[in-house]
């Protein structure tokens, strides 16, 4: 079955994908964190970033790896490399 | 010396003299090690703001977690991490560190590991009027270091 997901989207990945988050249906078949990039670099021109682009992941505020096993309702986002201090 | 951890993540400016008046209180703490990172002049900065952006909840338990790791490697007592958001010029603060310990090696070490685990870890993004910072492998290499560190 489809579930969600909460995607949030930072720095100039937000600005590339014109949004900085959205509520997604993903379907069954994208059951780890490699799987939604795959989706999500599909959607469009603008998502080509998820299969070109150094992105970092965080699930539920956590850093989270490409085998990471994702469940309906995670919170996820993906940024550049991060910039701050 | 109590070993609390503060962590501010907060628009406004900060008073690095108050700061340090926490951290040097009480007779325990023979050392109090600060740093303070300021925005420097960037290309577009006349009539241009820094925007820093975070990951709201993300950014605070990170910052918990880097403090955490902090203490596993050396003898400190209270941290103090103070990091501003929003938009911010030249000249201004953005972030404050700060460590007091018995010994100044502790203190200077964790200070700067604080630091350079900040500065690849923390959810952050700055934005140099139009253009987004991007992320320096020379701070990858810095806190990879601390790996390899013997203390």
């Amino acid at each position: 079955m489809a579930y969600t997901l909460e995607l949030h989207y930072f720095g100039a990945l937000g600005d590339t994908l014109e949004t900085r988050e959205e509520q997604l249906e993903v379907p069954e078949s994208v059951q780890q964190v490699h799987q939604l990039q795959a989706f999500l670099s599909a959607r469009g021109p603008k998502w080509s970033t998820f299969s070109q682009d150094e992105l970092l992941c965080a699930v539920n505020q956590a850093f989270a790896k490409g085998d990471h096993a994702l469940q309906t309702g995670d919170e996820v986002a993906f940024f550049p490399p991060v910039t701050g201090g | 010396m109590h070993n609390a951890t503060y962590i501010r993540i907060q628009p406004e400016d900060f008073d690095q003299g108050a700061e340090y008046a926490q951290l040097a209180q009480g007779n325990q703490a023979g050392a109090v090690v600060t740093f303070v990172g300021r925005v420097r002049e960037f290309a577009a900065s006349s009539g241009s703001d820094l925007f820093l952006e975070h990951y709201p909840g993300m950014t605070e338990k990170v910052l918990n977690q880097i403090a955490e790791e902090v203490r596993e490697r050396w003898d400190v007592g209270e941290i103090r991490i103070i990091h501003r958001i929003g938009n911010l010029h030249p000249g201004e603060q953005i972030v404050f560190v700060g460590v007091n310990s018995a010994h100044r090696k502790a203190a200077f070490a964790a200070c700067e590991c604080l630091m350079d685990f900040l500065k690849t870890q923390a959810p952050f993004w700055k934005k140099e009027g139009a253009h987004w910072v991007t992320a320096k492998a020379e701070d990858q290499c810095a806190a990879a270091a601390w790996s390899q560190h013997e203390h």
